[in-house]
């Protein structure tokens, strides 16, 4: 007997195979795209704890002031905790590479701790062979057998690496030329002077611990507890080491010592929140968290609640139907187990289908936009079954659970009463009516059309909400397009105003006065660039500082505008102007007061006169005189150029002829950066134009199933109409009007909804060195109600041809 | 000529596998501001021959003519507009649109006429005065039949056709509807053709045309019909 129900049902689900389809495809995209950006973050994740297990990357990394011996590896001693103790040596040099004298990270090579993975060729096999990163040869068009000299001497690149502290953009800052550290390279073991190690890394025992994760975090914590047991006792033998001779020759001859003239060593100890390639890549999996918290939930809720209304009108549908089926002796279980298995078969399969290629799509698309970021050879997907099968098992609920509900409620009746039609819903005069002035002049056909739009709430509801969540998903895809896309025009246009950065090595006024004389510099500001810290309480960050050489003529090159007053600023004596993104983070506001200290930990509090707009990086800005006062013995080290005319030959001649001068270290073409930074960007858009498309298709099967239940459950009025006499374009109107209203209603929710979405996606993505500008244009808003318009035109048509396929005997013959 | 021309007329209804023949060459004549019964029992194709009068059924072979105008040719477009203008339909089941009031199902048809009577006098005219106002939930089976026949007649059609419009209602109520159809054709000398399988009904006719296995069986002129009134069943 069973059987035959379930022959019914498929034979019902081969007849309404749209809505079925339509079933299967909301699952799809609802469990889909809630695992898919769910499993981003977590794959980026496992990602980097993968490689750092691959290249035995430290826990724990010690510095001293005074550099670290053998004895000091011996006295951090194995224990539960500690795995492995090991040194390194490495150090900064200039690299000449072409014309460009760089600064380069010299490292020694270490098949134990923070192990290089190697990309091409071979590791180094004598101490003058070298191994560097891939963008070392890019970018000054070297290849593996090439030299390159390093003090002098030359080396051989037999090979290419990416090494876990260095594997994103970021670069840690110098005392060498200008500040930055330009490559890494390493070379082979012992190949490094200095007798003594300049780090000490410490591996611990993580039990397979997830880097970053709780528990990583307290063992890490454990084992840093146990090395400081031993700092002091460490710092002091070392102290005692370092002065023996000293000691020795004072206690000889009977000399007093003054031993506050000695600088005593001092150990720092990090972990990996030391490695800022590290923290960037665990903030985008943190950011791509965050936002698989809010995006996919608003698509998963619309896509629940489509499919809901769906099952709830089949049921409806189906009643007489189900009165019989209950007059002829089936129990109100077996009937609602037809329901049961038909809406668990749409959203098991859309569901299983969804999760299976979602959870691929959209780690590894998110991935291919990172990994322009982010040089980790190895990708790991991480298969969070968890989060798939709770966005299964929710829709599973939500659907399954309404359609027996539905079918209970409606079974509840005796078989006579759910074989007759079901009483009509009772229409209610609107409060319109009552105000006759208005309810007049409104057209008969269009009062028609408002009072439906009253008499099925749910319905319309149900269209508002998902004409609305889509466009503001749209929306807030467009409106991060926007907010990351201008950031390199306003950065290069509204505040960097130089065509070229010329960084020199020492206050050269000889080669100064020689490049304002060639031909096409326009303007050239004398400048001091370094990189400081700056800390308010317990917060600190690194910023560069940028001292002109003469406060007025900076305006020239660098716009100093107030973020609120919008005007631009003069720099004040004993004050700092530091940029907007910088002052958000450091958490103070104009007029607060910070402290900053340079590399050779000058100190010194310091009054924020303004706060300036900025979008690329984190900048301050002090004068010349509030410098000498506090870093003292200003000297010029950069040169900020503009030129009269952009004549890309003119320009290239220029750059030759001042390349060839040992005295400039480097040269920051504008145009280069804004390319770079516009490639990033373009990466970025690709994330969000898989939103888009993705919000869009949410859109078209959302409109597209939702218009579909109206024309099904009003068939017979249809088909009244049309006996009638009305023409097809009437028909239409009845349905299409309707549309055209509800998605009129949506679409400026939608807007406003979109507007926050945006906002508080920005607020949880951006990066620490990026400043969004948060602006949505009004051609996004524009678009987004545009695609949602074509969507309901394109559902209006589709509309146009079921209604003509309404057979107006067989809706008329008799009563649902 | 005839005022309606039903010619050799066939409706082959093609379900793929099998062809069920619903009409075979039938054919019959109705004159102007004639009362007609169409009677029959079910399957006799008692509905298909007035669909395809009402113009929302097409005929496979034959020719139906309507005041000179020829149903079979008529296109798409042209079908519509047959049924605006020339149409008034009432169903057994009433059809009314739900979400409208009694008055707004009958304007709702008349809007698309030219020629349309008066929506509200109408509905005073079938004895609702009183209900113009009222949603059809809010209406017994009798009157939301009559609201029907509002709707239909207010169109000022050239041909009232009914499908079993008492089917659905009780002996008394039947009985008033069918008083107020004879009224209509009767009194405001409208062409009305009246489907059922009521024998007892066939007298109030000025023709009967009776219908067995899809073609005419016999068509009867009452030169004397009975007014509902004086029949019982």
């Amino acid at each position: 007997m069973k059987n035959k129900l379930l022959l019914n049902i498929i034979r019902k689900t081969k007849k309404n195979y749209k809505r079925f389809i339509s079933l299967l495809f909301l699952s799809f995209l609802g469990v889909g795209f809630y695992a898919g950006i769910g499993a981003a973050g977590p794959a980026i994740l496992n990602t980097v704890d993968n490689f750092y297990d691959k290249s035995n990357t430290y826990d724990i990394e010690i510095v001293s002031n005074l550099g670290l011996t053998d004895n000091d590896i011996k006295g951090i001693k194995k224990s539960d905790l500690i795995n492995g103790v090991y040194g390194v040596k490495y150090t900064d040099e200039f690299i000449d590479l072409n014309k460009e004298s760089l600064v380069a990270k010299i490292i020694e090579y270490n098949d134990k701790i923070n192990t290089p993975t190697l990309l091409d060729g071979n590791l180094p096999k004598s101490k003058n062979e070298i191994v560097v990163e891939e963008k070392l040869l890019t970018e000054n068009y070297l290849k593996i057998g090439d030299f390159i000299k390093i003090k002098e001497k030359s080396y051989k690149i037999v090979g290419t690496v990416v090494s876990p502290l260095y594997f994103s953009l970021t670069r840690e800052s110098t005392t060498l030329g200008d500040g930055k550290i330009s490559y890494y390279i390493y070379v082979y073991k012992d190949t490094l002077a200095q007798d003594y190690y300049n780090s000490i890394y410490v591996t611990i025992n993580d039990n397979d611990l997830k880097t970053s994760s709780k528990e990583y975090k307290d063992l890490v914590e454990d084992a840093k507890d146990e090395i400081k047991k031993i700092q002091n006792i460490r710092e002091e033998e070392r102290y005692q080491e370092l002065y023996k001779d000293y000691f020795d020759y004072a206690k000889l001859y009977n000399l007093s010592i003054d031993e506050s003239t000695l600088t005593r060593p001092k150990w720092y100890i990090f972990d990996r929140t030391n490695i800022s390639a590290y923290n960037e890549i665990i903030d985008a999996s943190t950011n791509m968290n965050k936002i698989s918290n809010i995006f996919p939930l608003v698509f998963f809720i619309i896509a629940i609640l489509v499919s809901l209304i769906s099952m709830l009108r089949m049921v409806e549908e189906d009643r007489s139907e189900n009165g019989t089926l209950k007059a002829l002796g089936f129990s109100n279980n077996s009937i609602c187990m037809n329901y049961f298995l038909y809406s668990i078969l749409a959203t098991v399969i859309g569901g299983v289908l969804g999760f299976i290629f979602c959870v691929f799509f959209f780690p590894n698309i998110i991935w291919s936009i990172y990994k322009t970021l982010f040089n980790i050879p190895e990708f790991i997907i991480s298969f969070d079954l968890l989060s798939g099968l709770l966005g299964l098992i929710a829709s599973i609920i939500c659907i399954c659970g309404t359609a027996i509900f539905v079918a209970y409620k409606n079974l509840k009746d005796a078989p006579a009463i759910l074989m007759r039609p079901k009483a009509p819903k009772k229409a209610k005069r609107l409060l319109l009516e009552h105000i006759p002035f208005i309810w007049r002049k409104i057209k008969f056909s269009n009062k028609i059309v408002i009072r439906n739009i009253f008499r099925y709430k749910s319905r319309v509801l149900a269209t508002i909400i998902g004409i609305a969540g889509c466009t503001a998903l749209i929306l807030s895809g467009f409106g991060l397009k926007d907010s990351m896309q201008d950031i390199a025009e306003y950065q290069f246009n509204k505040i960097f105003k130089y065509n070229e950065m010329i960084n020199i090595k020492e206050d050269n006024q000889e080669l100064i006065s020689k490049i304002k004389s060639i031909d096409n510099v326009n303007h050239l500001v004398e400048g001091n660039i370094s990189t400081i810290t700056l800390k308010n309480n317990s917060i600190k960050k690194e910023a560069t500082m940028i001292v002109p050489e003469n406060q007025n003529k900076l305006k020239n090159v660098i716009s100093l505008i107030d973020t609120k007053t919008k005007e631009e600023i003069q720099l004040k004596n004993n004050e700092i102007v530091i940029s907007e993104k910088l002052a958000k983070l450091l958490e103070i506001e104009k007029d607060d007061e910070i402290i900053i200290s340079n590399s050779n930990d000058v100190q010194q509090k310091i009054k924020v006169s303004n706060i300036v707009e900025n979008y690329i990086d984190l900048y301050v800005y002090i004068n010349k005189e509030t410098y000498n006062n506090i870093f003292k013995n200003y000297n010029t080290n950069v040169l900020f150029l503009t030129f009269d005319k952009k004549d890309n030959k003119k320009i290239d001649k220029f750059n030759k002829e001042i390349l060839s001068n040992k005295e400039i270290t480097n040269i920051i073409i504008t145009d280069d950066i804004i390319n770079s930074v516009l490639d990033m960007m373009d990466s970025l858009n690709s994330v969000v134009i898989i939103l888009i498309i993705a919000a869009a298709i949410l859109a078209f099967v959302v409109l597209y199933n939702l218009s579909n239940i109206n024309i099904c459950e009003r068939q017979r009025e249809i088909a009244t109409l049309k006996v009638l006499g009305f023409y097809d374009k009437e028909v239409d109107d009845y349905i299409t009007k309707e549309n055209i209203i509800l998605t009129a209603l949506g679409i400026p929710i939608g807007l406003i909804l979109g507007y926050y979405l945006t906002q508080f996606m920005i607020s949880t993505c951006e990066q620490d060195t990026l400043m969004y500008t948060k602006g949505i244009k009004l051609l996004s808003y524009i678009i987004s109600s545009l695609i949602t318009i074509i969507f309901t035109i394109i559902i209006n048509i589709i509309n146009h041809h079921n209604l003509k396929k309404i057979d107006m005997i067989e809706s008329l013959k008799n009563v649902e | 000529m005839a005022y309606l021309e039903f010619k050799n007329v066939n409706k082959i209804y093609d379900m793929g596998e099998t062809k069920i023949k619903a009409l075979t060459n039938t054919s019959f004549q109705i004159e102007k501001e004639e009362l007609v019964v169409i009677l029959g029992p079910s399957g006799a194709g008692k509905t298909t021959t007035l669909n395809i009068l009402g113009g929302i059924d097409s005929l496979t072979s034959g020719s139906v003519i309507v005041d000179g105008k020829e149903i079979e040719k008529l296109n798409k477009t042209e079908l519509i507009k047959y049924r605006r203008n020339d149409i008034g339909f009432v169903f057994q089941f009433y059809n009314l649109i739900g979400n409208l009031t009694a008055l707004e199902n009958v304007e709702l048809a008349v809007q698309l006429c030219p020629n349309h009577l008066n929506p509200s006098e109408t509905l005073e005219h079938v004895g609702l005065k009183n209900r113009q106002d009222n949603f059809p939930a809010q209406l017994s089976g009798g009157e939301q039949q009559r609201v029907a026949i509002a709707r239909a007649i207010a169109k000022n059609p050239k041909l009232l056709l009914c499908d079993e419009p008492t089917g659905a209602l009780d002996y008394k109520t039947g009985k008033q509807i069918l008083k107020l159809l004879e009224n209509t054709a009767r009194k405001d000398k409208m062409t009305v053709v009246i489907i059922t399988h009521n024998q007892a009904i066939a007298q109030m006719a000025d023709k009967v045309i009776k219908f067995k296995n899809g073609s005419v069986e016999d068509i009867i002129i009452n030169k004397k019909p009975m007014s509902i009134d004086e029949i019982e069943w």
